[in-house]
């Protein structure tokens, strides 16, 4: 029964999009009402069946489906496919759901499009939820490319910025470049195996069916995908470019749900692209790489938003690295505890942002003692993210760093651990500048004022779950239970308690050295900067990743010109009227000849009588010889031609 | 007994002919009673025509009749039917009514008795009997000197032709001593070699065939066209512009055909077929290519009519049976959507007093009817279904196709309607495109026999081409 | 005698739709003129009833048979000409693409308001024509319905069109009938080739290995000849310059019919021709079908990318979309067949629903400028939301009709063409961004202040633009009410075709 109606957790925030959008004027809350409640029996379900399911009360992995259409002799399912890591998406989305949108009722009131902002928030709910509880990968990729829609919507939310308006269409062009791939993967796949269905897959690959060579351009081919969902390097552009949207968006959205889709897809493909280890690598690399370039990138902006973007790519990162090194359970780990903390950091800056009216970090300071609640929570979500014991973040973190200890993969091992410190340094920074030290812009410190319960509440709740969800889930018998499956090295037997000192250590001495430079000024920071600036604006111009893709752009428009210029004035001008204009051509000398030589031949009559020393006077009737003169012309054309046949 | 049923209708139109001279003479004014005449001449050679149509068929050793003379028969009465009504309404002949009619039933009479020649002889008698009336037709409306120098050219060039083609059948007589088809055919007169008929016999045929050429317009012998039909008087314009030329087509097409039934498969690889192709290829080509640039509706109509007889000449090439019926069908079709144009263009003429192509603009804000008629008119000729104009060249293309070795002739062919749908398209241009000309018609002028007859031809047009199962039981089967 | 009987197989159905709109035209036009409102009703009357009778005959359609409402009778025989009209799941649907987008078109008609009586009439004429096209299983039949959508089409451009509608309504015309003309040879010559001489399509494919027997150069060109009139049509590269220039310049119902349903004529003539007819000729073709499938997505992409007029971009968007057609006919297969034509009809009714909000800022504006809007999502947010759905539903977004077929599209030409189709994929791309850029030139950003005097959509518009975006998203959301119709037919096609090639 319970497991029979899951289908309702989709269908229930799709059916009340239209409801909201058409009608939420006139419904409680101008339709926020609604898609809250809903939310809130969406996040209760969800939470009931995490437990049943660790209780052992239902069995998993479930799945079922209905038909949804049918081609040749191929059926493609409507169906869910319920495992532990679905279950434990579905909790994450339906409560970070829930929380900012209790939030967004303080930070988007007033708004003149409030209702059309539910809406979408509702649309985009439901999609995340399809493509989470998809038990087919062409509905999971109808999902993906739905949640894009709603990113793209939300992110141009006020789209009379022309910066959000150009940031949405990035977002979507850049992510569907990826997606160009995830379809080409599903093509693969479906030409393989004639099924889309990830139960049959999944069978298909434990019989071994998959060649290695399928095996890995499939699963690479899908990963595409997931580096533009989950921004890696060198997709990862549009991300912090999408900040431009509302901040309870990039809350939900851009930090805790859809930007965590490709690693969930990873996550439950897995089976896929552990087939060929070779996958596996280049995942590692891109995942390990972007979490360290993203680190490095997060360090210099002014920007809260902007830092806490590079953050997000940073730990998707690291997330998509936990996964090729330690398997499922070790990367997806990490993106439940990233969805909290991170939701939390975002909505804590949207506190600040709701307060301050700036983004700046450079124009805060000192608000902990305005916003105490902002400031407690902001900074167990900073100590979570640092990884810090014993904060969620610590865990989840030290799974990761184990496991890539253990798997012997040096390079990426290195580039985790610096990010680790990097992460620590420029999350403490953001901490310093905008909570703690003076006031720098006196006049906006003036108005600033704690924010309303509906925003604080759900950062206490968040606040809350960072601090204990690591210690709770952690270990065998909870996480272990919902995802059992994890890589085992045969070499790699780091102690854990080794493991856990060292990257305790190197948060420590991250988060140290930016109080160092931040708070206590051992180091001038400014200096620092005009003396590297080469290397600073290197950085802030994303070590020129966005110029790398707008050069391709710029080539497609140009490609575009050119090819316009030549359908129209090579192809149709120049040979489909040519064509024409050369027929009026003839045309026009054929009545020429008419006219001129055959009525007129009478000259050429005359002048020859002329050469022959008569002449002929030109009289009506000469025209009639000269037409004589043609016919005997054209009669010996004739013989000519006889006699040649 | 055989030759008064063979020659009934070609009787009764010569002998309304000189009765309508005889009235002319002496009572000029009776115009009616004229007109009444014509009719009548005209409804009993039908009902001779149709009535011969269940004795067997009659033949003599220089005349012949069978179904395909049958069809061009019909054709040719109605095309003089026709012609009547358009005379009627033409108020440009105004003086000798009664010769104009009598020279016009000569004339008809002249292609029906052509199209039974089954002799040389005949052919030039009967062809004389068209020419000669045609002379003097084509000179009817004497105002303007242009007029008078198309209708000289006519007659210049067409004597001229005439001396060809007597000239050629002397020949012929000359090299074999014979002068009938049926006695040529067995010598294989159409293989057109040399060894069979001699070089001089071949000579004749040769010239014979430049004869035809004249009579119906096929470039490069198509030069008198334009000026003549310009100045003839817009009816017999269009009388000239069909029946001549499709019976001329037709004669031409039984000659070859009758040799072709003596000689066997042996004429695709070795007659004038290839000739003929080119000729047609250059005759449709010269034709549509010239009528993009005209802007006198007339001369439009001319060149136009030029490019439909290259069309028809695909028909002849094949020497088949159903070249011989693709000729009849889209004479046929021809014969009703030709009509039709001239009869369009004699109404904005004489609404609007022009024949500039001009004149056409607006016609369909002004009188939607009688445009949508000139339109289905043109898209017919260009050969657009529904129209019997498309059947008509469906027929020819199938009968070319079939022969295999001419299908570039198809080719080109096709390639040449596209070019004709431009010219006639332009005159739709001005009708539905264009603003209303300034001067419209004035009330008091009824045209409604015009108008009846154009609405006629245009059911024809349409119902014909939509259902052609009568018609072409009543021509072919 | 039940109604399913009578609609079966005593009712002459297809007849009756085909020529209701006839009738309705002939009726219209012995209305006086000036009856303006008179007219409108009987077309919308006579429309109506067809697309109300096609529905009746989709409810009695079964899928799973061959040809239904078959009707034969004797037509010209001496050219063994039959009236030969029947329905399968390959035509079916577009019966009633067509009957619903005219009906659609003519409600955003009645905005016309110059020489009335004429361009009603000449649009039912054009409905007659172009169901005839899809009904007629007589090669003579189908051509006299193929040439006879030429003229209506030719008038209603060049009367009510744009400001070069002539020159449009002249190039169109010609440039479409120098590919129909070559077909008709065809049509002849294989008239010739079969035994016993037949023009009934059904027959002729049968009889294909005897058509072989006429030797390759016969298989070549007689398979030139429909394929330039269907290519032409289509539009496939390098035939595709008379459609911009067409669309440009057409009136927006107008644009509606060409892009929904005449661009369809030659991806049904393809399918039903081509491919089964000529096995050899077909083998020969298709990797050269293939590419120029690739150059039409891509290249066709890349010039609306570069367009600045709406009409035209929309119009090059019709040219990239007719490529994954392409490409799903290329494969050869049933998956490949299936996105085709369902790919063909949802770009029928996705378009046509784009030219006709593109013909609602048009009315308003009087330029279709991309760059003359901005900010216009705040001043007309339904018109904004409609026409985001359009195009999104044109990207291919999932849950709007075009996703599925797109994709069954790729799929299907990604077996055997693995390459081409993975070259191809990057046009999705480029459609994403010139459709992206579009809405964010005219509805985002800040209000352009010269139209802050826009107006929303009125009730007319929504009359004919809410049915088309309904059934974008109930397609998208429920595809099978689609796929079932033709799979069954289309299955069976493509192991036809596939056994001869």
């Amino acid at each position: 029964m319970m497991l029979d109606l899951v289908p309702l957790l989709f269908f229930l925030p799709l059916l009340s999009f239209p409801v909201v959008l058409f009608f939420g004027r006139w419904l409680p809350l101008k339709g926020a009402g609604l898609t809250i409640a809903v939310m809130a029996g969406c996040f209760a379900w969800s939470l009931a069946l995490l437990a049943a399911a660790l209780l052992g009360a239902v069995e998993l992995p479930y799945s079922f489906s209905i038909s949804w259409f049918s081609f040749d002799i191929y059926d493609v399912a409507l169906g869910v496919y319920l495992d532990g890591l679905t279950v434990t998406m579905l909790c994450v989305v339906t409560l970070v759901s829930l929380l900012v949108q209790i939030y967004s009722l303080g930070y988007m009131q007033g708004d003149s499009r409030f209702s059309r902002y539910y809406s979408y928030m509702t649309l985009f709910t439901a999609s995340m939820l399809g493509l989470v509880l998809a038990d087919n990968m062409l509905v999971l990729f109808a999902c993906w490319e739905l949640v894009g829609l709603c990113s793209y919507l939300l992110i141009g939310f006020w789209f009379e910025k022309p910066e959000a308006a150009q940031a949405s269409r990035k977002a979507f062009i850049t992510t569907k470049l990826g997606d160009l791939g995830f379809a080409i993967g599903l093509y693969v796949i479906f030409t393989h195996t004639g099924t889309f269905s990830i139960p049959s897959l999944q069978e298909m690959a434990r019989a071994g069916f998959f060649a290695p060579g399928v095996a890995l351009w499939s699963s690479l081919l899908l990963f595409c995908g997931a580096m533009g969902k989950s921004a890696q390097v060198p997709l990862f552009v549009w991300l912090p470019d999408a900040m431009e949207g509302p901040t309870p968006v990039s809350a939900l959205i851009h930090a805790a749900t859809m930007v965590a889709a490709g690693v969930f897809m990873v996550a439950k493909l897995f089976f896929l692209f552990e087939i060929n280890p070779t996958a596996l690598i280049v995942v590692g690399f891109i995942g390990a790489a972007t979490a360290f370039l993203a680190a490095l990138m997060g360090l210099v902006p002014e920007d809260i938003k902007r830092v806490l973007a590079y953050s997000t790519v940073s730990q998707l990162g690291y997330m998509m690295a936990g996964l090729a090194v330690g398997g499922p359970q070790v990367g997806s780990f990490h993106l439940v505890t990233h969805a909290m903390f991170k939701a939390l950091l975002f909505l804590g800056a949207g506190s600040v942002i709701h307060a301050m009216h700036t983004n700046d970090i450079w124009k805060m300071g000192a608000l902990s003692v305005r916003m105490p609640i902002t400031f407690v929570t902001f900074a167990i979500g900073v100590l979570a993210l640092s990884g810090i014991f014993p904060l969620s973040g610590f865990y989840s973190k030290d799974e990761i760093l184990h496991a890539a200890l253990n798997s012997g993969n040096w390079p990426v091992t290195i580039l985790l651990f610096s990010t680790s410190a990097l992460t620590a340094f420029y999350m403490t920074r953001v901490l310093v500048l905008v909570f703690l030290g003076s006031a720098r812009d006196r006049e906006r410190y003036g108005h600033s004022h704690e924010s309303p319960a509906s925003m604080t509440a759900p950062l206490v709740i968040l606040a809350a779950l960072s601090v204990v969800m690591g210690f709770l889930m952690h270990g065998e018998h909870v996480w272990g239970k919902l995802v059992p499956h994890k890589l085992e090295h045969e070499h790699g037997h780091v102690p854990a308690i080794l493991v856990a000192l060292l990257s305790s250590v190197v948060a420590l001495s991250g988060m140290a050295a930016a109080f160092g430079v931040y708070f206590y000024r051992w180091i001038d920071a400014a200096k620092v900067k005009e003396r590297f600036d080469v290397i600073w604006l290197f950085l802030y111009d994303r070590m020129g990743f966005d110029r790398f893709w707008l050069a391709w752009v710029k080539l497609s428009y140009k490609l575009a010109d050119a090819l316009a210029w030549l359908d129209y004035h090579a192809l149709d001008q120049g040979l489909v009227d040519g064509q024409g204009s050369l027929t009026r051509q003839l045309s026009r000398a054929s009545e020429w000849i008419d006219r001129y030589i055959i009525d007129n031949l009478v000259d050429l009559w005359g002048w020859i009588s002329l050469w022959a020393g008569s002449r002929v006077r030109v009289t009506v009737s000469g025209f009639v010889q000269s037409y004589l003169l043609y016919v005997i012309l054209g009669i010996s054309l004739i013989f000519a031609a006889r006699m040649y046949f | 007994m055989d030759l008064v049923k063979l020659l009934g209708a070609e009787v009764i139109l010569g002998a309304a002919g000189l009765i309508l001279l005889t009235i002319d003479f002496c009572w000029p004014r009776r115009r009616a009673l004229m007109t009444g005449v014509s009719y009548m001449a005209a409804i009993a050679a039908l009902a001779v025509l149709v009535g011969a149509l269940s004795h067997e068929a009659a033949a003599s050793a220089f005349l012949s009749t069978d179904a395909l003379t049958f069809g061009f028969s019909l054709l040719v009465i109605l095309g003089t039917m026709i012609t009547l009504a358009l005379s009627q309404e033409d108020p440009t002949i105004d003086r000798h009514w009664g010769s104009y009619l009598a020279l016009l039933l000569f004339a008809s009479a002249g292609g029906l008795l052509l199209l039974k020649a089954r002799d040389f002889v005949y052919v030039f008698l009967s062809l004389e009997l068209i020419s000669i009336a045609s002379f003097i037709l084509v000179a009817f409306d004497r105002k303007e000197l242009w007029m008078i120098e198309g209708a000289l050219k006519y007659f210049l060039v067409g004597a001229f032709s005439s001396a060809i083609g007597l000239y050629g059948i002397s020949l012929i007589y000359a090299a074999t001593g014979q002068t009938s088809f049926d006695a040529l055919g067995l010598m294989g007169l159409s293989s057109a070699r040399a060894s069979s008929i001699g070089w001089i016999g071949l000579g004749g045929l040769l010239m014979v065939l430049v004869s035809f050429c004249f009579k119906a317009s096929i470039a490069p012998f198509h030069f008198w066209v334009p000026d003549a039909y310009q100045a003839a008087p817009t009816p017999f314009t269009a009388y000239l512009s069909v029946v001549p030329k499709v019976v001329a087509l037709g004669i031409f097409s039984v000659l070859l055909s009758f040799s072709a039934s003596n000689m066997g498969p042996s004429i695709q690889a070795a007659s004038l077929a290839p000739i003929i192709a080119v000729l047609a290829c250059l005759t449709m080509t010269i034709g549509n290519l010239s009528a993009i640039h005209q802007t006198d509706l007339k001369r439009f109509l001319a060149y136009s009519s030029i490019a439909q007889a290259g069309y028809m000449l695909i028909g002849v090439l094949s020497a088949s049976r159903l070249g011989g019926s693709s000729i009849l069908v889209y004479g046929f079709g021809y014969l009703l959507m030709n009509f039709g144009a001239f009869a369009v263009v004699q109404w904005v003429a004489r609404a609007r007093g022009s024949y500039e192509i001009s004149s056409m603009s607006g016609l369909a804000q002004t009188h939607f009817p009688m445009a949508l008629a000139m339109a289905c008119f043109l898209l017919s000729l260009a050969g657009i279904p529904p129209f019997i104009g498309f059947l008509g060249k469906y027929y020819v293309f199938a009968s070319v196709i079939e022969s295999q070795w001419a299908w570039w002739v198809a080719v080109v062919a096709v390639l040449n309607s596209v070019i004709s749908v431009y010219y006639y398209l332009r005159i739709v241009y001005y009708m539905f495109f264009s603003d209303p000309f300034g001067r419209t018609v004035s009330k008091e002028v009824s045209m409604a026999l015009l108008s009846s007859t154009v609405f006629l031809l245009l059911a024809g047009t349409v119902a014909f081409g939509v259902y052609p199962r009568p018609l072409l039981r009543l021509l072919i089967e | 005698m039940s109604f399913e009987t009578l609609v079966t197989s005593s009712l002459p159905i297809l007849s009756l739709i085909t020529f209701l709109p006839l009738i309705g035209a002939l009726v219209i036009l012995i209305v006086d003129q000036t009856k303006v409102k008179t007219i409108q009703k009987i077309g919308l009357a006579f429309s109506g009833s067809a697309l109300l009778v096609s529905a009746i005959a989709l409810i009695y359609f079964d899928p799973s048979r061959q040809f239904q409402f078959v009707e034969d009778y004797a037509w010209i025989p001496a050219l063994s000409v039959r009236y030969l009209m029947g329905a399968d799941g390959l035509s079916m649907p577009f019966v009633v693409l067509t009957t619903l987008l005219t009906f659609v078109s003519l409600i955003a008609s009645l905005s016309i308001e110059n020489r009335v009586k004429e361009y009603w009439f000449w649009f039912l004429l054009l409905e007659t024509g172009m169901l005839g096209v899809f009904e007629s299983l007589d090669f003579f039949l189908f051509y006299v319905f193929w040439e006879i959508t030429l003229v209506p089409m030719y008038f209603l451009i060049g009367v009510w069109g744009g400001p070069k509608k002539e020159y449009a309504a002249t190039k169109f015309f010609l440039y479409t009938l120098f590919g129909s003309v070559f077909m008709l040879l065809s049509i002849i010559g294989l008239y010739f080739a079969s035994t016993p001489h037949t023009l009934n399509m059904l027959e002729l494919t049968a009889q294909r290995n005897e058509l072989l027997k006429m030797g390759m150069t016969f298989q070549v060109l007689v398979f030139l000849g429909f394929y330039l009139a269907f290519a032409i049509k289509v539009p496939l590269f390098p035939f595709h310059t008379w459609l911009p220039l067409a669309h440009v310049e057409a009136p927006t119902a107008v644009s509606v019919i060409l892009a929904g349903v005449l661009l369809k004529m030659g991806g049904y003539g393809l399918m039903r021709v081509n491919l089964p007819m000529f096995p050899e000729a077909t083998k020969l073709f298709i990797f050269p079908l293939v590419v120029i499938s690739f150059i039409n997505i891509v290249y066709g992409a890349l010039c609306a990318l570069a367009q600045k007029d709406m009409k035209r971009m929309v119009a090059y968007s019709s040219v990239n979309h007719m490529g994954y057609v392409g490409l799903g006919l290329a494969s050869l297969t049933a998956t490949g067949f299936n996105g085709a034509v369902f790919q063909m009809v949802n770009h029928g009714i996705i378009t046509g629903s784009l030219f006709l909000l593109v013909g609602v800022i048009y009315d308003r504006a009087h330029t279709r400028d991309i760059d003359a809007f901005g900010g216009l999502g705040a001043k007309t947010p339904m018109f904004a939301g409609i026409m985001t759905l359009a195009c999104m539903a044109s990207l291919g977004l999932p849950g709007l009709a075009g996703f599925v077929s797109e994709f069954l599209c790729f799929l299907g030409a990604f077996g055997p063409w693995k390459i081409w189709t993975g070259l191809s994929v990057a046009g999705i791309l480029v459609t994403a961004g010139f459709f992206l850029r579009m809405i964010q030139k005219v509805f985002l950003g800040p209000l352009n202040e010269k139209w802050a005097g826009l107006t929303d959509m009125n009730a007319r518009e929504y009359a004919a633009v809410l049915p088309l975006a309904a059934l974008t998203v109930i397609l998208g959301v429920y595809p099978r009410w689609g796929l079932d119709l033709m799979n069954d037919t289309l299955t069976a096609l493509a192991a036809f075709v596939k056994s001869g090639v």
